[in-house]
């Protein structure tokens, strides 16, 4: 290949201090915003994983009574339950079972000679809601003490505080872009400064302003790029990292780590995003402050 | 071509320190500006290369009013423009052929099209086998002569060099000055500023002086016969 006749990167010499701690900057605000945005796809699984997984459980439950009554109520019940439509199963909780739940309050089989209430698990299909207080209305026609409860109240706590944290973490992201743009601002201004001299003699030569500023631009499109490239990888193992240990626990409220298409899209599009900003804050400040000299 | 009405200039709130300034460059002319150390000269050429704005009056160039021009117009005048500087202002991190093909490459040529124009440029001007010495290894006359190069390499209208024989001796001074004629038979309008006298004697162009800040129209320190 020919050695091109001009070789340098540009005429302004960027091997200054002003620009080397960009990549570091632009590595740790990646790192962070992209952990923020993955931490905030992760809790919209868990919450739509809390919101399906309770949303299709209701709990029934009999006052405590003894005796063939009692039996007889619990079988009317569990039928009632079982031909609702979208209701799959509803089965009694085994005696021994309640008794075991109550074992730290009255010792291991302590409860066994008290009357105990009777519970029915309803666990319903997905995507088709079950009317919590219809079915509420027709088991208490059964039997007037029963309970019926869909888990509503502490399930919408449980969605809004996930919303809310999901919230918080998209404004961290848009903080940290917001920093890194600002950042860049300050080190642009430093370098119009450093090369002070450079950029008049640009000038004089005839240099337009978007000739100048695309330099910067340029420069600063690099030492982002340096910097967002090891951010994105070191998020991606952290979560990696988190994917691993998380899926080695098990239990309901573990939330999927799955990204998903979107989760994907997005992940990558932080970096992409905060070179952009970068790059755009370098340009906007390069073209206002030379609006300034003649 | 060139054209100061009434001009005063200062630098930020301080004291004017060019006053009343008329004159008129007609298209193809030679003049040397002179005078005392301090009277106003690279003021003066400052005004002309558009590195500052006159306080007061008219400056009318290629026909454009500056007081007037937005700052979107100014690098398209500028480009018409070639400076000598006084301390040549050349990029230190740029190679001698690197600086001269500058003003090519800001207005957006490309490298084939910059490659034989800069070669001759430096041919012509003697610097051929310096073309990737860096400034800093180049002698002052050297460096001169890049200077003038990346002056020129435009063709443009208007030459100005401020003070380009300063230090050199005068026999390499001569020799520079016969370059900016052969580019002012060429058809460029040439202003070389210099308070050599010697040098002035030898040709026979119009000479602008300057004395504290306002045109003469002799010599200053000559009394009126
Ligand atoms: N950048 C500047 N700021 C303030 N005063 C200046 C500046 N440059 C030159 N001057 C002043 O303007 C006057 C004219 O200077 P100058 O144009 O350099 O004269 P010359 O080139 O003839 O020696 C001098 O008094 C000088 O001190
Ligand atoms: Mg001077």
């Amino acid at each position: 290949m020919d050695v091109p006749f001009i070789q340098t990167n540009g005429p302004i010499p960027f091997r200054d201090a002003s620009g080397r701690f960009l990549p570091w900057v632009v590595a740790v605000m990646v790192y962070l915003a992209a952990l923020s945005f993955v931490g905030s796809v992760i809790l919209g699984n868990a919450v739509s994983d809390w919101q399906k997984g309770v949303r299709n459980r209701i709990t029934v439950e009999l006052p405590a009574a003894a005796g063939p009554e009692a039996d007889k109520n619990l079988e009317a019940v569990v039928q009632l339950l079982r031909a609702v439509p979208g209701v799959v199963s509803a089965d009694p909780l085994p005696r021994e079972e309640v008794v075991a739940l109550l074992a730290p309050w009255f010792g291991p089989g302590g409860a066994a000679n008290l009357p105990l209430p009777r519970i029915i698990d309803v666990l319903a299909a997905d995507g088709e809601p079950v009317d919590v207080e219809k079915l509420g209305t027709a088991v208490t026609d059964l039997v007037p003490d029963a309970r019926v409860d869909g888990h509503e109240v502490w399930l919408d706590q449980l969605v809004s505080v996930g919303r809310y944290l999901q919230l918080m973490a998209g404004v961290v992201v848009v903080i940290i872009l917001a920093a890194t743009v600002l950042l860049v601002g300050f080190a642009t201004r430093a370098g119009l400064a450093t090369h002070k001299d450079v950029i008049e003699v640009l000038h004089l030569i005839g240099a337009r302003d978007a000739y100048i500023a695309s330099q910067f631009q340029n420069h600063t499109m690099w030492l982002s790029l340096i910097g967002a490239v090891p951010g994105l990888v070191l998020a991606g193992l952290s979560w990696l990292g988190l994917y691993l240990f998380m899926s080695e626990l098990d239990g309901g409220i573990v939330p999927s780590m799955a990204l998903g298409m979107v989760g994907w899209v997005g992940l990558l599009a932080v970096p992409l995003v905060a070179v952009l900003m970068a790059t755009l804050s370098a340009r906007i400040t390069v073209m206002r402050l030379l609006r300034k000299v003649l | 071509m060139v054209r100061f009405q009434s001009v005063g200039m200062r630098y930020g709130l301080g004291p004017e320190i060019l006053r009343d300034i008329s004159f008129h460059l007609p298209p193809g002319s030679f003049r040397f500006l002179s005078g005392p150390s301090g009277a106003g000269k690279s003021s003066l050429l400052r005004l002309m290369y558009l590195a500052h704005r006159p306080s007061r009056g008219l400056i009318s160039l290629f026909g454009h009013d500056i007081a007037t021009a937005k700052r979107n117009e100014l690098p398209a005048l500028r480009r018409r423009i070639g400076v000598v500087f006084q301390d040549f202002r050349l990029l230190d991190h740029l190679t001698a052929k690197e600086n001269v093909a500058l003003p090519l490459q800001i207005m957006g040529i490309g490298d084939e099209q910059l490659h034989q124009h800069v070669t001759e440029l430096l041919n012509w001007v003697g610097l051929g086998d310096r073309m990737n010495a860096k400034p800093a290894t180049l002698s002052g006359g050297e460096k001169q002569r890049v200077a003038i190069a990346r002056a020129v390499i435009t063709r443009p209208k208007l030459l100005v060099a401020d003070e380009p024989t300063g230090n050199l001796d005068f026999d390499l001074g001569l020799r520079l000055v016969q370059l900016f004629v052969e580019l002012n038979k060429l058809g460029t309008s040439v202003v070389v500023a210099t308070h050599n006298r010697r040098l002035i004697d030898r040709f026979d162009f119009p000479v602008l002086w300057l004395a504290d800040g306002e045109l003469v129209s002799q010599p200053p320190g000559t009394t009126a016969a």
